[in-house]
């Protein structure tokens, strides 16, 4: 018999307040769903606790209200002019996505300087994501280091053990993929805790429950992941 | 937003990913008419990447749409007919902020005289912001501001600009960066509009921009600014410039321009001393409706030193969190919602740090710093370091005395009271810890 072979289709990954696990960030969640009050937060913390999730849940909802908004992945365009930036300050709301990558980077540092004077006098709003705070970020103009700090900075709290199950099965659930709690417990106690590696194992694991028709459980998982 | 532009975008969201279209969809702006679509794009690259890779199906879906052929274009621009910054080439606008006026000032009508909050770091500054303001054009022009980031040279700009407004409405008056001047020259001569440009920055009563540094090393525009600063000038016509250092001092600037910056008296704002953060916490609390209790001030102020956004950031964060959980703003609660802010100010500059920078200054050894040596070269700096070391770090008198080789806490003591008296009597030694303090807060 042939094995099952899969389908390559992923599901496009949502982003909104809704699935954001807020444990321990409920004030950050809580500050970008009233962003009408702030014109910039700043937000920090490290990979994988959900900064571009939050920063693309701001766009969908600022989107639903009718704003114009802009979701600026720098870890994409870093490399490129950052003429991008230009223009910029007519749009309702831009997020800026890891901007540690353009710390030191004179052109990048610059344009973003100019881009926030202009956000700021045009009454628009501004987030920016980041592994790291204002002042630790290495920013070598000091004019727009100071800028940076003068936001609402929040830190992000990596999620716990239990939000991180309960990310997980959301996760598989959305990849058509039964994960129980027990399961769940054990990726989370003995795979990598990064949830980008935990994406990669779980579509791995996805895909060898389809090819070989098997449902999820510890033996296949151990046996499928040579644990 | 056009509701038609609206649902094209459920369409597209059935095949492009969010984040796509996030980043390229959701920034365009769209205006539909009896011509068709039409879509604007903030900048060239945009509107490149949009072309390439979604104006077909965008095509497409509107047809569908409407059953008919639709006309889609796109450009760079906005859909708003009014555009909302003032320059030049446009001088119908009104931003939320914005000073309502004849004239398209750019001013931001809260930054007023009123609510600067003046200290002794930046008196001087505001005297003489405020003389402008009485007698613009008349003495003391350009009135060129200098100083460390985030001390209030724009506030001061922009309440020089309202209260001018404020006493002759039709004063022609704009406020503007410095590289928003370099851009707008740049497409001004791209357009073959460099006469309008000129007409409009030579005909103003009241100029003002702002970081001028970022002049440096635009040749062409300096200049065009050389004209315009010689013209206005000529006229009476009040120029006011901000910038991070003493005229002298900008690199990449022509000398006739540097010559210039320093007629009228160049004035420096230092970062605010203790009472003065206070009150600016105070105050900026009292914008918020909030009474920040005098100890939680003391707190914030005391430890955060280096310029006055960071005070402004910690408080927010505080604010937002005493919104957020319903809590007074005690000074625990304060401790615990900067705590991460504070340890990073903590260990931001360290004494090894100030040793380092003050023997560097001196150009002597660190060892020498260190040493009971007691001539005036070693000495000097010694008692610099010392003070500089009790004014930006939190160690005690004691602490600070052993990690300079076992000194007694007296002699810390004696250096810091020293240091203050030789700051007023001795020009030089006031210069020379203005300059350390401005290196070692970045």
């Amino acid at each position: 018999m042939h094995p099952q072979i899969p389908l390559p289709f992923k599901p496009q990954d949502e982003y909104n307040f809704n699935n954001f696990i807020a444990t321990g960030n409920e004030l950050i969640v809580q500050s970008l769903n009233t962003i009408e009050n702030e014109f910039f937060i700043f937000l920090w913390g490290a990979s994988s606790t959900g900064k571009t999730h939050l920063l693309q849940a701001t766009c969908q909802q600022q989107a639903l209200q009718g704003k114009t908004v802009c979701y600026l992945p720098l870890i994409d365009l870093h490399t490129l002019s950052s003429d991008i930036l230009d223009g910029m300050d007519g749009i309702d709301t831009i997020c800026i996505d890891d901007i540690q990558l353009i710390s030191n980077k004179r052109d990048w540092e610059v344009s973003l300087f100019n881009l926030f004077n202009q956000i700021k006098q045009q009454g628009k709003h501004l987030v920016i994501s980041s592994t790291q705070s204002p002042q630790q970020l290495g920013i070598q103009l000091n004019d727009l280091k100071s800028r940076l700090s003068s936001g609402l900075a929040l830190n992000l709290t990596p999620l716990d053990d239990e939000s991180t199950v309960q990310v997980l099965q959301n996760r598989a659930l959305k990849l058509g993929l039964e994960l129980n709690q027990d399961t769940a417990s054990y990726m989370v106690n003995r795979l990598p805790r990064d949830l980008a590696s935990l994406w990669v194992l779980l579509e791995k694991l996805d895909k060898a429950c389809m090819t070989e028709q098997r449902k999820l459980t510890i033996p296949f998982l151990k046996n499928t992941l040579q644990l | 937003m056009s509701s038609i532009w609206e649902s094209c975008i459920k369409h597209l969201e059935q095949d492009i990913p969010p984040q796509q279209i996030n980043t390229w969809i959701r920034p365009l702006q769209a205006q539909y008419s009896n011509d068709g679509l039409s879509l604007f794009a903030p900048n060239k690259f945009v509107l490149d990447w949009v072309i390439d890779n979604y104006k077909e199906k965008i095509s497409n879906i509107i047809n569908g749409l409407e059953k008919k052929d639709v006309r889609v274009s796109i450009a760079i621009g906005s859909s708003k007919t009014t555009h909302t910054r003032p320059s030049f080439n446009n001088q119908k606008t009104t931003t939320n902020k914005q000073t309502s006026a004849a004239f398209p000032s750019n001013l931001n009508s809260s930054f007023t005289f009123d609510n600067f909050v003046e200290g002794k770091s930046n008196a001087l500054a505001k005297a003489a912001a405020i003389q402008v303001s009485t007698n613009p054009g008349e003495a003391n022009n350009p009135l060129y501001l200098y100083g460390g980031v985030g001390l209030g040279k724009t506030h001061l700009m922009h309440a020089v600009g309202n209260s001018i407004l404020a006493n002759s409405p039709n004063a022609k008056i704009c406020f503007l960066s410095s590289e928003r001047f370099v851009s707008e020259m740049v497409s001004s001569l791209q357009k073959n509009k460099i006469n309008q440009f000129k007409n409009f920055y030579r005909s103003l009563d009241l100029l003002l921009i702002d970081d001028i540094q970022f002049f440096a090393k635009k040749e062409r525009s300096q200049e065009e600014f050389f004209h315009t600063f010689n013209t206005l000038i000529e006229n009476n016509k009040q120029i006011i410039l901000t910038c991070d250092c003493y005229p002298k001092e900008i690199n990449g600037l022509e000398d006739r321009l540097k010559s210039r910056f320093g007629w009228g008296l160049p004035i420096a704002i230092d970062p605010p001393d203790l009472e003065t953060r206070v009150a600016i916490l105070k105050n900026k609390a009292e914008l918020n409706n909030v009474d920040l209790p005098d100890e939680v001030a003391f707190f914030m102020g005391s430890r955060i030193k280096s310029n006055v956004r960071e005070l402004e950031g910690a408080l927010r964060r505080v604010l937002a969190n005493s919104n957020f959980t319903g809590k007074p703003i005690t000074l625990d609660f304060t401790k615990d919602a900067l705590r991460d802010l504070i340890s990073l100010q903590d260990k931001r500059v360290s004494i090894d740090n100030i040793q380092k920078t003050v023997s560097e200054y001196y150009k002597i050894r660190i060892a020498d710093l260190l040493s009971a040596k007691r001539t005036r070269a070693i000495a000097r700096p010694r008692q610099l370091a010392m003070a500089l070391a009790k004014e930006l770090t939190n160690y005690s008198l004691p602490e600070i005395g052993h990690q300079f080789g076992g000194k007694d806490h007296t002699t810390v003591l004696h250096a810091q009271r020293k240091i203050i008296e030789l700051r007023e009597s001795d020009q030089k030694i006031d210069e020379d810890y203005k300059n350390l303090l401005r290196t070692l807060s970045h």
